[in-house]
């Protein structure tokens, strides 16, 4: 308990020192200015290991970020966009995902992120070779024993060779079918352009070659980190499927049609028994039943308890 | 394709496929001149400069022809 008040003095310092420089020090200000000081693990100021002024280690940061959140991600080789035809093709890939569903936070949710190729295949060996070993470290993502423990997905990883080039990617917050569908569809079409584009976007989407995806196991139960590639054949049959609450209909018509009902319903019973049980042991200590099970004869001792 | 200019696919007609993951073909490039002359090539063991190489090797000759006739 001593030690508790030192680090936010050190901190009350550090600002005191910054707020009211010396007149030395202001000339003096050749050198690059040293990373604060941090007492201790700060949830604003993650943990790092290289200089967090540097763009490589924000960068990698920005990507290990994205691929722990992003349930899904395309990407695709650019080959000299213009400013202009990124613009529209962003406004146009936003209006159309508004479009199919105006309610939802999806369409602003959906980026088109120019990436460095060997920075992001850095992250991606941490996202995918460390974090699923290890769940909850705190471990900085660009730490020298991620490093060497990641390093043989350098060779076997097969999203490796896509990596190479000018890659983009586009990333989703969570896997809509229906929403890759429209972003296929504006982005890379298979035929003809989408009737109604801005010509500046037309002309940039011919520059854009779609090479592979990722879907990311992480929405359904926590699990992220293991990710799945898909090359271009997967991603449109992706495309093309139904969202998830109708899958789940059509497998419980099939189990019903196959004669999977007593399973349905055996599934169903467990879930009901054991809230009957924990409803009575609630019932239980809260005094509503005596420990037999039955109800308390006397209101006024039920009221007491309660 | 990244050493193409911004402008490239209004002057010349591009085409590109991706191959699936497991598809047994190499890599390969064809290129059509402006006088008809077709050029192939099997990219599986080439690197960037050596097609540039190659695709340099008969464009030069038209320039040429260009430069005298103009």
């Amino acid at each position: 308990m001593a030690l508790r008040p030192l680090p936010f003095l050190r901190l009350t310092r550090t600002y005191a020192s910054i707020a009211s420089p010396s007149p030395s020090t202001s000339i003096l200000t050749d050198k690059p200015l040293p990373p604060p000081t941090l007492p201790g693990l700060s949830p604003t100021q993650p943990r790092t290991v290289k200089s967090p002024y540097t763009r490589k280690t924000q960068l990698h940061r920005t990507y290990l970020s994205l691929l722990r959140s992003t349930g899904l991600m395309i990407f695709f080789q650019h080959n000299n966009l213009r400013a202009m035809e990124w613009v529209a093709l962003r406004r146009e890939l936003l209006f159309g995902l508004r479009k199919l569903d105006p309610t939802s936070t999806l369409a602003e949710g959906t980026r088109i992120m120019v990436l460095k190729p060997a920075l992001f295949a850095a992250s991606l060996r941490v996202a995918e070779g460390y974090d699923p070993q290890h769940k909850r470290s705190s471990e900085p993502g660009g730490s020298k024993i991620i490093a060497k423990e990641v390093e043989k997905l350098k060779e076997t990883h097969p999203l490796s060779p896509v990596l190479t080039g000018p890659v983009a990617a586009l990333s989703f917050p969570s896997v809509e079918p229906a929403h890759l569908k429209v972003a296929l569809d504006i982005l890379f079409p298979l035929k003809n352009p989408k009737k109604g584009l801005d010509p500046l976007a037309i002309s940039g989407l011919q520059k854009l070659v779609l090479l592979a995806g990722r879907v990311d196991g992480h929405i359904y139960g926590g699990r992220y980190g293991e990710g799945r590639v898909m090359d271009v054949d997967l991603i449109r049959v992706l495309a093309l499927l139904p969202d998830i609450d109708t899958l789940r209909g059509e497998l419980l018509a099939m189990l019903r049609g196959a004669g999977g009902a007593d399973l349905i319903m055996n599934l169903g019973n467990i879930g009901v028994g054991l809230t009957r049980t924990v409803d009575t042991y609630r019932k239980m200590l809260s005094g509503e039943l005596d420990s037999d099970g039955k109800p308390v004869e006397t209101k006024a001792d039920g009221e007491q308890e309660k | 394709m990244a050493l193409l200019g911004p402008d490239a696919y209004i002057t010349m007609k591009i085409k590109t496929t991706v191959l699936s993951r497991d598809s047994e073909v190499g890599g390969r490039i064809e290129v059509g001149f402006k006088d008809g002359k077709e050029v192939k090539m099997d990219t599986s063991k080439m690197t960037i400069a050596d097609i540039v190489e190659e695709v340099d090797r008969h464009s030069r000759v038209l320039k040429r022809v260009d430069d005298l006739a103009g």
